[in-house]
């Protein structure tokens, strides 16, 4: 772990380095891709004289710019160490600072240790919910119960109707003469009466 | 012959295995070996068949034509073009893997198993090579029965009532296929005075437009089936759970990818204006499936059914590009077939050999792997990653198509298709987490042996190109370059566009 942690710390240092400005090798290394644009752009809004005093304003803001940076710069890293120094006194200097505060404001501690309990409330309101539904509601209910019912479904019915007809067939030859017989005189009843 | 080299060696490799008596099992050995010799000859066919192949041209190559039943213009009629090619190529390959996978899973009657998987293949590659809707249509029904028989004998505890679902199911798809290819038959003797069954001269066919829609549908509904699509899918998890891991493989590897092809080979082509009315009601059933299959994957606690209802999402983004009728999209989803058959048939290969050595599939089982068979751990991460779509793996490159193509075309389905990316990571990373990290919780899971020289042979060539296929897609895309636009370019202009989104068709293209 404290090797890892040694690489990672000459990594950020080195990092920062190239991005100081005024030795900043990665600033334009992008260059060509936004300039394209922009470029174009002059060529069609502006006439070619025009271009010429932005590019000396440009040059101008670039130091001002220099100068924000800077500023910014020694900012954050103030406040970087500030948070360091403060961490160190509190967690090993004095660790009963951080005993104490724990006690004062137990709530606010819990709330904090737990992450403000962001996993516990998409566990709740998204990962369950989705699991669930997607369980009883799509699986259990909609795949096994509607599509594969309807696909059963129908083959119970071809089922059940199959045993009902299936007694039509006796095998005894007067049953099928007389069903024969009624037949023929519904027919001639038909034609003849109606 | 070289096309009809590549289905007659594995049917008559399965003739020849009915021949060596094994009546006590003494010769299980002999016919493994015979059965694997062949499978691999036939694979070599397939790829002599892919060095042979000209990518520059959009027609049917290695065409050859025999007439079989004259009177009604039926014919021996087989060829490939860059789409078929590559899933011909895939069936040669998966086929010696799932032999490999059931070297000791299966014990119980090993000569008629290799029989049958040998005549699957023949049916396959037959499937992808026709060129008369007759001959496919002999193909595409042959190919039911060694299927049938391979879930119902050698499959798990549910394997009848799977067999029979699995049957049923393309059964009645496939008879209003079987009908609608009789209509346009006749249709062609009615305008041309005789009976044709050739697909190519069925293409210049005028169709009306409502007839197009009922002969649309018709196709498209024995295709959706065999996707399956979303509502027709509840056979799959059925027959993926209950087949053995050979069939599972091919299942998932071969069989799924029948319906699609018959989407952009037949439905599409064929009845181009009735495909335009449908296609945004088809890319909404796909889109659909994408989310819904993700979401029910995710909560199974069967392995090998989560693999299953995952193809159903995977399948969806594959249904979503052919809707989409642009290059991008087509090529995309020809691109995911060929990626979902090395990544899902990796996926049932692997969980079979969990299955073999603990004869449980549920995820509760496991748990903390990876201290057991690190070597078996790896395979499946990089074949898990695979099918989330990774980039540099297969399984990026024909999402990314598809879903480019589809944006193209109606951005809103994108929208909703990318839900389906996200829980592809949640319901796969999720089962690798549950199945293979952690402590071992289970005693019976401690000394479990990692990956045999045998099961090495067949991981490995899918692991090898999972990875090629994300790192150089050009290879694979290259060839079926021409096909897909030759296949854009008859259902563009079957369906004049119409003023409003003329500009639109124009930039798609």
């Amino acid at each position: 772990m404290a090797l890892a942690l040694i690489v990672l710390a000459i990594g950020s240092v080195a990092a920062g380095w190239i991005g100081i400005p005024g030795n900043n090798v990665l600033a334009d290394w992008l260059h060509p891709a936004f300039e394209a644009p922009r470029a174009a752009a002059a060529v069609a809004g502006k006439p070619a004289a025009a271009a010429e005093p932005a590019a000396a304003e440009g040059e101008a803001a670039a130091e001002s710019h220099e100068t924000l940076e800077f500023a910014l710069m020694g900012v954050s890293t103030a406040i970087a160490v500030a948070g360091i120094w403060f961490a160190w006194m509190v967690w090993v200097k004095r660790r009963s600072i951080a005993e104490n505060a724990a006690r004062e404001f137990g709530w606010l501690h819990r709330l904090l240790l737990n992450k403000y309990y962001v996993d516990e409330i998409y566990d709740a309101t998204i990962v369950q919910p989705i699991r669930l539904a997607s369980q009883e509601g799509l699986w259990r209910g909609f795949d096994v119960k509607v599509i594969d019912g309807a696909v059963n479904g129908a083959a119970a019915i071809v089922n059940t109707s199959a045993t009902v007809m299936r007694r039509l067939q006796t095998g005894s030859v007067k049953t099928y003469a007389g069903s024969v017989f009624v037949g023929v005189v519904a027919i001639l009843a038909y034609y003849l009466w109606l | 012959m070289l096309l009809t080299l590549s289905w007659v060696i594995p049917l008559a490799g399965a003739i020849l295995l009915l021949l060596v008596p094994n009546r006590d099992g003494s010769r299980d050995g002999v016919i493994r070996w015979l059965a694997l010799a062949l499978s691999i000859a036939a694979f070599a066919v397939t790829l002599v068949i892919w060095a042979r192949f000209d990518s520059a041209s959009a027609d049917f190559q290695m065409v050859e034509r025999v007439p079989w039943i004259p009177a009604f213009g039926i014919d021996y009629y087989v060829g490939i073009d860059g789409i078929s090619l590559l899933l011909v190529v895939l069936t040669g390959f998966l086929t010696p893997i799932a032999l490999l996978s059931s070297w000791e899973g299966i014990e119980k009657k090993v000569k008629e198993f290799s029989v049958f998987i040998l005549a699957l293949e023949a049916a396959m590659l037959g499937v992808f090579i026709s060129l008369d809707l007759f001959l496919f249509y002999v193909f595409w029904d042959a190919m039911l029965i060694p299927m049938y028989f391979l879930i119902g004998i050698w499959g798990y505890d549910q394997r009848i009532y799977a067999a029979i679902k699995f049957m049923l199911y393309t059964m009645a798809g496939s008879v209003l296929m079987l009908v609608a290819i009789l209509a346009l038959a006749y249709m062609h003797s009615e305008s041309a005075g005789s009976y044709t069954f050739d697909l190519l001269k069925l293409y210049a066919l005028e169709i009306p437009r409502t007839t197009q829609t009922w002969l649309f549908l018709a196709f498209t509904v024995a295709f959706a089936i065999k996707v399956p699509l979303f509502p027709f899918h509840t056979w799959l998890p059925d027959a993926h759970v209950q087949a053995p891991t050979a069939g599972s493989i091919i299942l998932a590897g071969v069989l799924l990818k029948m319906g699609t092809y018959g989407l952009v080979r037949f439905a599409f082509p064929l009845f181009p204006a009735a495909a335009h009315e449908f296609a945004p009601w088809i890319a909404g059933l796909a889109v659909i499936g994408i989310v819904y299959g993700a979401l029910v994957a995710m909560v199974q606690p069967d392995m090998k059914k989560l693999v299953a209802y995952s193809s159903v999402s995977h399948l969806g983004f594959v249904v979503l590009g052919i809707c989409a009728m642009n290059v991008q999209g087509m090529q995309g989803a020809v691109y995911q077939m060929l990626a979902h058959g090395i990544s899902t048939g990796g996926l049932f290969l692997l969980v079979g050999m969990l299955s073999d050595r603990r004869h449980t599939r549920l995820i509760s089982e496991f748990g903390g792997l990876k201290n057991s068979m690190p070597r078996l751990t790896a395979a499946f991460l990089i074949i898990t990653l695979a099918s989330i779509g990774m980039p540099a793996l297969n399984g990026f490159i024909g999402e990314f198509l598809t879903m480019l193509g589809a944006f193209l075309w109606d951005p809103r389905f994108v929208v909703v298709a990318g839900l389906g990316v996200i829980l592809s990571a949640v319901y796969m990373l999720w089962m690798f987490q549950r199945v293979y990290l952690g402590p071992i919780t289970n005693d019976k899971n401690a000394r479990l042996p990692d990956l045999q020289p045998r099961e090495w042979a067949s991981v490995l060539p899918l692991c090898a190109l999972a990875i090629a296929m994300g790192v150089f897609p050009s290879l694979f895309l290259a060839p079926m370059e021409l096909s897909v636009k030759k296949v854009v370019e008859r259902v563009q202009t079957g369906q004049p566009a119409r003023a409003d989104n003329a500009g639109q068709r124009v930039r798609t293209e």
